[in-house]
């Protein structure tokens, strides 16, 4: 049978911006000089007041450092048929009621960002990172994700100690289990999966935007 | 070690080409294709502390998790068999027996306890698959 060929639509363009120590400490000293000792960040699943000597958030360096030192995009991912699946069912199962609960999107409170140090093949039917030890994810940011027209953009922060590793992997997680500090080791249902190499996070506040879009 | 191995689902081979090269579920894979992967994601990702995986070994995890085979005859994961429209699911099948509850009940008559356990089941989704690293 001859039809049309096999397409995987969803394309992401990943955006990865590093912020380093000594950028940290510059935004730290600043704050500590007006008597700000916390700011906001994600703590697991909630905002919360977070010290600034264990982390600074990219909204912060914005604001007191500039743009970030380096920035890294990459584009392209592998759909995961778990992610797929998920997204029918949300969408366009009308009957199936139990997967329509608040726990499946990937909205503000559900939705992680996760990065792990495996290059092993992306395979559509992988459900997780394959990380046998380093992966992480990370709450969003406030706001994410949000729509623009066909592309919808995720956003996290990795501070201080977090993800300290080679990223040579990262998803798009509804979901996350098994707390570890301020994240996840295990995602929960991934949309996609992407390898590549986006250098290795020693430090600094890192900050990976996922913007996906279907067309 | 084959010359070459089925892919039963969707693989994307990182660093090839660049940014990876794509193999639809059903094409062929080349055992040079994984090697090649391999020692570029180890060039690109040039950590000491970090261990890339071998061809060797993301074969295997690939056979294991049933998303590769050495047998050019293997059928794809079920994920990616067609399914004929119309197919009974286990969904579709619950929500009948909610209905036929339904109508026993309205009708006042016992609902048959396999009726009743059907209708009080759960949907089998995507998320109750499995979790952990698979590949």
């Amino acid at each position: 049978m001859k039809g049309v060929g096999p397409v995987r639509n969803g394309t992401t363009i990943w955006l990865c911006e590093k912020w380093s120590g000594e950028a940290c400490d510059f935004a730290r000293r600043k704050l500590d000089r007006q008597g700000i000792t916390a700011l906001p960040g994600m703590r697991l699943e909630r905002l919360s007041l977070i010290p600034i000597k264990h982390a600074i958030s990219s909204a912060a360096l914005r604001a007191l450092v500039g743009p970030p030192e380096e920035c890294a995009e990459i584009v392209g991912n592998l759909l995961l048929n778990e992610g797929i699946q998920r997204l029918e069912d949300l969408t366009m199962i009308a009957t199936v009621t139990s997967n329509q609960v608040a726990g499946n999107p990937w909205s503000n409170a559900n939705a992680f960002l996760g990065v792990g140090d495996s290059a092993t093949g992306e395979a559509a039917t992988q459900t997780e990172l394959q990380a046998a030890t380093n992966r992480f994810y990370k709450a969003m940011n406030a706001t994410y994700p949000s729509r623009s027209s066909q592309t919808v953009s995720f956003q996290s922060d990795y501070t201080g100690t977090e993800a300290n590793f080679a990223w040579a992997e990262w998803s798009v997680a509804a979901g996350a289990t098994t707390a570890s500090g301020a994240g996840f080791t295990q995602g929960t249902t991934n949309l996609q999966r992407k390898v590549a190499s986006l250098g290795t996070k020693s430090s600094g506040t890192w900050t990976l935007t996922a913007q996906v879009t279907f067309s | 070690m084959a010359d070459e191995y089925k892919a039963l689902t969707h693989i994307n081979l990182p660093f090839l080409d660049g940014n990876g090269r794509y193999y639809a579920a059903g094409s062929m894979i080349p055992h040079e294709a994984f090697e090649e992967s391999a020692q570029l994601a180890e060039e690109a990702i040039n950590d000491p502390d970090t261990e890339t995986p071998s061809a060797e070994d993301q074969i295997a995890t690939m056979i294991e998790w049933g998303s590769l085979s050495e047998d050019p005859e293997a059928e794809l994961h079920r994920d990616h068999r067609p399914s004929a429209p119309g197919t009974p699911t286990i969904s579709t099948l619950i929500e009948e027996a909610k209905i036929l509850k339904a109508q026993y009940e309205e009708a006042g008559e016992e609902v048959p306890p396999e009726v009743a356990a059907l209708a009080e089941a759960r949907a089998v989704d995507a998320s109750d698959e499995g979790s952990g690293a698979s590949a």
